[in-house]
């Protein structure tokens, strides 16, 4: 899939794992227990919606913890609809924000309601399939889709409302695909643990991107044996959701200096992931990715490999002290099952490799 | 035609029979507005009792016969085709005999009635009663009356026939509902041991057959009552703020009661209800505001539940009563809070004072406190449900335990928030919660919840002390040097700022900032609770809602 590898210890093993999660919760395993030798503790760190819980999500998946309590399928559903009604509320928002009136005057009633009253249960109701999709189909939402780097406004946004046919609806039981979509802003720490042979288990952490999320992470940093630092390759249009006016990309630069560069980090493993890559082929498409760069040839700004190749250099440069023959770097688009699969076993390839050269 | 007349002969019949003793007594007039909340209360508690009826798991077919609704048919009285409301079916009439006792220790708890109206009523009573001895079933009961005879005498005392209003719709006919509520107040008298019983039960009985006997010593019962009523109540001794401070707690907790039960009632009542009530809105008096608050609330409630779109689009219309009495509704709750010095910022000085001025400024509500007001209702329409929960988080024990009780859990959960603030509600899960957020590093949300929700509803402050607390929390969660730092969006987040900036100029505003933050907030502890929810700690909690639903009462630890 056109990964960059740095490191040249990157192989093709296919190693059986048994799927057995241990803990999913993380009051049996907070940061101060003592560091097993079996275990293995992997950060998975990052800006602000970068992805790290979708991967997380995907590892939980494919290691077996699927959806299975009922309660868990209507946990779900709220959330997934809540997703829809943020949303199509942050949409209307915009247009307002962004002086684009909405068209058809039923659309703007059906914009009323959502700003004011429009709750998830509402939403089993199978007219309102219709009536969120003319909203979406509307041309002032669509246009303020387009200018969707002014304002802050969820990646999902375009898969959930071609699905809305199936999400409003009485019977209505998310897809696994409708669950790694869905966006939910993860506040604090949380990890989950898997036996990956060998007698080890892998003890996945997964944080919460923000600033002030960004200050807990801390209490990890000492029982670390790997970093998965992931970054959105489609953010270089975008700014903070904590602070508007800062580029996303200065941001996740700043925050990776500071990562990697750590001294707790000399000796461990580190992966840098780039994420997002589905959608920053679509956005190369329409969007000129070299009126952020300066430094990039414009020429070459509809390549996505060159385009890629370009953040690699300046994310590599940031790397003052940490050896660089422990740093491997791979693009990943999350969302993709089977892709998410194969780089999180290079990834689990990588860092135990490394752990055996110890 | 040929039907009305006999229904109107009857009605007419009934009322002159009461009419006709009513110059005797003058007392009630003084207490009329006592009597009104009482009576509002008395209906709010029978409509109540009519929801349990429908939805108690268990329908024998006898209890589905009492149902108001299936009986209504022909064989009832020639009154039914006329107005169907009005069911004289002796089965319903005994269900709501027997759920008087409770209602009637529900209310006392409650101190709707003040002290010196009861004692005044014992008196009339006592000099008013005529005794006899009476025989019944080979016994003889000696200078004894029955239980319908008081009855017919308090509905004469306290002039029920002007307070009672027929059509409330619980199936009674207006002499029926007369009796029913002077039941009411001889409970209380027995209650009270002004009268005992002859075979000393404890239930009074509206019936030829129980007998009952004024008690000796009418001085002694009145001073103990007078201890034992007013040890609950604590208010400063002067009659008058006695009666004033009684209608202010009242008020708080009608408003609950009304509110709660209106909103149960539209499961059931559903469109006819809707009706019903909007009929009767017409027929009321503007200037009887506690009715008419009734009225409203359930009118709004229920057609919301027929309609959910229409919900939120007709509060500005309707809510003009409704404001009125939330506003004061939160006067008196800080009343509450201000009682039990739980709350770290108030530096009043004693008890008395304390209670005299809140209770000032019950009455007069002073211009910003409006403002705010204003601000806030107008925040919280679409989520009127999740603020009452809200607000019930740091009230007295003893009004929580009421809360749990009013039907208030069946609530649907329609805004995004409510599922989350009632679990918070429960003041042990949310210490829970706070161990589990603490383990996951994002104890900062929940305890930004606490606090700010503390400070929302402590709006009795002066400007000046909002001001300094709202400084405080500004110091404490927002900018990126806080202790707590929280996760906001930049716009929230720019705006604490310009706010800052001018030194919380504006109070109304930082409030209304931190109302929005609290819902961001409480967006983002969604996260943290879906995990919670895996839990064991969770899953004893639902075992003992289930279980608190079924009627069980576990114990929480």
């Amino acid at each position: 899939m056109g990964n960059i590898v740095v490191s040249p210890h990157d192989k093709e093993g296919q190693h059986h794992m048994m799927a057995t999660p241990t803990s999913n919760n993380p009051n049996g395993g907070s940061a101060a227990t003592a560091k097993n030798k079996s275990e293995i503790t992997v950060l998975l760190l990052g800006a602000g919606e970068s992805g790290k819980s979708t991967l997380f999500k995907q590892v939980q998946f494919f290691h077996g913890v699927g959806i299975t309590h009922d309660q868990e399928r209507i946990e779900l559903i709220e959330i997934v609809r809540l997703n829809v009604l943020e949303n199509a509320k942050n949409l209307v928002a915009a247009t307002q924000h962004l002086n684009i009136p909405i068209e058809q005057p039923e659309n703007r009633e059906t914009a009323k309601l959502i700003i004011n009253s429009l709750n998830t249960n509402d939403l089993e109701d199978p007219s309102w399939s219709k009536r969120l999709y003319s909203l979406w189909k509307d041309a002032g939402i669509q246009k303020a889709y387009e200018n969707r780097e002014k304002f802050q406004l969820y990646d999902s946004t375009e898969y959930l409302f071609e699905n809305l046919d199936r999400i409003c609806s009485d019977k209505y039981v998310p897809t696994v695909v409708d669950v790694i979509r869905t966006r939910t802003k993860t506040i604090g720490i949380t990890d989950m643990k898997f036996d990956v042979g060998d007698g080890k288990q892998l003890r996945l952490v997964d944080v919460g991107g923000q600033r002030n999320e960004r200050r807990k992470w801390i209490h990890f940093f000492n029982t670390v044996d790997a970093v998965v630092f992931l970054t959105s390759l489609s953010e270089f249009d975008l700014n903070l959701y904590e602070d508007n006016g800062y580029w996303r990309v200065k941001e996740s630069l700043r925050v990776f200096n500071e990562v990697v560069n750590n001294a707790l980090f000399y000796k461990v493993p580190f992966v840098l992931l780039f994420n997002k890559r589905d959608l920053f082929e679509k956005k190369i498409a329409t969007k000129s990715f070299s009126k952020y760069f300066s430094g990039f040839n414009e020429a070459e700004e509809k390549n996505p490999v060159a385009c890629i190749e370009y953040m690699t250099k300046l994310f590599l440069n940031e790397i003052t002290e940490h050896p660089l023959d422990t740093v491997s770097v791979k693009t990943l688009s999350a969302i993709d099952h089977d892709n998410s699969k194969q780089v999180f076993e290079e990834v689990k390839q990588f860092i135990m490799t490394q752990q055996h050269r110890e | 035609m040929h039907e009305e007349d006999p229904a109107q002969d009857s009605a007419t019949n009934e009322l002159s029979v009461v009419t006709k003793l009513t110059d005797l007594i003058d007392q009630s007039t003084s207490h009329h507005n006592c009597l009104v909340r009482f009576y509002e209360d008395f209906c709010g508690y029978l409509k109540d009792d009519d929801d349990s009826l429908f939805s108690s798991p268990n329908t024998s077919p006898k209890s589905s016969a009492s149902n108001p609704l299936i009986v209504e048919s022909p064989m009832t009285s020639p009154m039914t085709p006329l107005s169907p409301r009005k069911h004289s079916s002796n089965q319903l009439l005994k269900r709501k005999r027997n759920h008087l006792t409770s209602f009637v220790d529900f209310c006392l708890s409650k101190k709707v009635l003040s002290v010196e109206f009861i004692i005044d009523l014992a008196k009339q009573f006592h000099s008013e009663i005529s005794v006899k001895d009476n025989r019944y079933l080979l016994k003889s009961f000696k200078e004894s009356f029955t239980g319908k005879d008081s009855t017919l005498l308090i509905s004469q005392i306290i002039k029920a026939e002007t307070i009672v209003e027929s059509n409330n719709g619980f199936g009674l006919s207006q002499s029926d509902e007369i009796r029913l509520f002077s039941q009411c107040f001889c409970q209380i008298l027995l209650n009270y041991k002004f009268i005992f019983h002859m075979t000393h039960k404890k239930q009074f009985k509206d019936s030829n057959n129980s007998f009952y006997g004024l008690c000796k010593n009418l001085k002694q019962a009145e001073s103990d009552f007078r201890n034992d009523y007013s040890a609950k109540i604590q208010t400063p001794s002067t009659p008058t703020s006695k009666l004033e401070a009684n209608s202010s707690h009242s008020n708080s907790f009608r408003k609950s009661i009304s509110l709660a039960l209106s909103l149960n009632l539209k499961k059931v009542h559903e469109s006819k209800e809707v009706k019903e009530a909007e009929e009767s809105e017409d027929e009321y008096d503007e200037h009887e505001l506690p009715i008419g608050y009734i009225r409203s609330a359930r009118a709004s409630t229920s057609s919301s539940s027929s309609s959910p779109i229409v919900d939120n689009l007709t509060p500005p219309n309707k809510s003009h009563s409704f404001n009125i009495n939330r506003k004061s509704r939160r006067n008196t709750l800080m009343l509450n809070q201000l009682i039990i010095p739980k709350l770290n910022f108030n530096n009043l000085m004693n008890h008395e004072s304390e209670i005299n001025s809140a209770k000032s400024t019950v009455v007069e509500i002073s211009e910003p406190f409006e403002i705010q007001f204003s601000v806030l209702n107008r925040n919280e329409n679409p989520i009127p449900n999740s603020k009452d929960s809200d607000e019930e988080l740091f009230e007295s024990p003893r009004r929580f335990s009421f809360a749990k009780k009013t039907p208030s859990a069946d609530l649907p959960s329609t805004s995004r928030r409510s599922s989350l603030s009632e679990f918070l509600r429960d003041t042990y899960m949310r210490e829970q919660f706070k161990t589990f957020s603490k383990d996951e590093y994002s104890q900062e949300n929940i305890i930004f919840y606490e606090e700010v929700l503390k400070f929302l509803n402590s709006i009795f402050l002066s400007e000046e002390e909002q001001r300094a607390l709202a400084l405080k929390l500004y110091q404490l969660f927002i900018p990126s040097t806080s202790v707590y730092q929280l996760n906001l969006p930049s716009k929230l987040l720019a705006k604490f700022k310009d706010e800052f900036d001018t030194d919380f100029d504006n109070v109304a505003n930082v409030v209304l900032l931190y109302k929005e933050a609290l819902t961001e907030i409480e967006h983002v502890m969604k996260d943290t609770y879906t995990r919670f929810k895996m839990g064991k700690e969770y899953q004893k909690y639902k075992l003992r809602m289930l279980n608190e639903d079924d009627g069980f009462t576990t114990s929480r630890y």
